[in-house]
């Protein structure tokens, strides 16, 4: 059985574990999510300057992923998420393709390259993503895909909250980062 | 057979994939001309201007927009083949219809400079990847179930390196 101890929960989960909601949005809850999604590029660009490259380098918790890991799969995750959405709006309950994130992060160009490329390509993939979600009808955001490996069918909705937590997390580890950084 | 409508829909010809393992020589020139590609396509829809970007390039073909924003999707997707192939055994990638995303409102409402920015800085994670590739790993394969065809990461380098300047192809026409 997985587990994880209470001391290291607030260094992996600092804004606390995803709420996804069951019944549909309300368009103003919409709001709330699609703001959060279009602010995180800016966030993670100041928290980025404010660590500097060579903080970027450390983990953000023992046996972490470094700051520029998180920064680097942020970009991947998101460009993946945006791709689930197509797939929903463009065929009826698609099976996505998951991706092994860990192994992700450990390729080349996510250990070694600076984070301003990803920042950039965040900041382009979210002004889209946005677009899009700013488009959706109220039917479009009930409909849904399939996460094969989760063995999970989730609405738009659902995605729009876990994509806005996810981005959040990520930020998190990044704050905490700054903290760890002062303290060396 | 070459046609007059080939000249439009394959301005720089249809690609050809190696059957043998690139030398390192002929990887580094693809590999040039995607590091090259965001460049040009900011130089050609400057060129192209906005008004003429919202016309077809041929008769019912795409808008220089729809190609914009569809080269910065499709690329998004190869790049994550990649990624696939260098992290899984021979993975089976995830086909889109092409055509139903480029009719996504997101499409017609995002400016093209966002397109082309996100397109910049893809390619330079993607170009940071493919610099750090093995012979061996080029040699690594992903199986499309669409096409039923397996692909060595040297072909996808090659047809991959064609997609992008043939939709630069497009948008030159436009700007003609």
């Amino acid at each position: 059985m997985a587990f994880t101890t209470p001391s290291d929960d607030h260094l992996r989960y600092p804004i606390g574990r995803p709420q996804l909601p069951t019944t549909p949005l309300m368009p103003a809850e919409r709001a709330v999510y699609i703001q959060q999604i279009a602010e995180l590029p800016a966030q993670l660009a100041a928290a980025a300057e404010r660590l500097g490259e060579e903080r970027l380098r450390l983990p953000y918790r023992p046996g972490g992923w470094t700051g520029r890991q998180v920064i680097h799969h942020l970009a991947d995750s998101h460009l993946n998420s945006h791709c689930r959405f197509r797939l929903a709006l463009t065929e009826d309950n698609p099976t996505i393709r998951p991706y092994d994130e860990a192994t992700w992060a450990e390729l080349p160009d996510a250990t070694t390259a600076p984070v301003a490329a990803s920042l950039a390509l965040l900041q382009g993939l979210h002004s889209r993503w946005v677009l899009l979600l700013r488009h959706l009808s109220e039917a479009q955001w009930q409909r849904t895909f399939y996460h094969p490996e989760n063995k999970r069918t989730s609405t738009l909705d659902q995605t729009l909250a876990l994509y806005a937590w996810h981005g959040r997390h990520h930020l998190g580890h990044l704050e905490l980062l700054n903290t760890v950084a002062r303290t060396l | 057979m070459s046609t007059p409508t080939d000249d439009l829909r394959f301005p720089i010809g249809r690609v050809q994939l190696p059957t043998a393992p690139l030398t390192a020589a002929e990887r580094a020139v693809y590999i040039q001309q995607i590091a090259d590609l965001p460049a040009q396509l900011t130089a050609a829809a400057r060129q192209a201007s906005g008004e003429r970007l919202q016309l077809p390039y041929r008769p019912d073909g795409w808008t220089g927009r729809q190609v914009i924003h569809h080269l910065a999707d499709t690329h998004v997707n190869l790049y994550s083949r990649f990624r696939l192939a260098l992290t899984e055994d021979n993975p089976t990638v995830r086909p889109f219809d092409e055509a139903a995303w480029a009719a996504l409102p997101d499409v017609a409402a995002t400016p093209i400079p966002v397109s082309l920015a996100l397109l910049d800085s893809l390619h330079q994670r993607w170009v940071v990847l493919l610099q750090h590739i093995t012979d061996a790993q080029w040699q690594r394969t992903f199986y499309h179930p669409r096409y039923d065809t397996t692909s060595t990461l040297d072909q996808a380098l090659v047809q991959y390196a064609w997609h992008g300047r043939h939709h630069l192809g497009h948008l030159r026409l436009l700007a003609q």
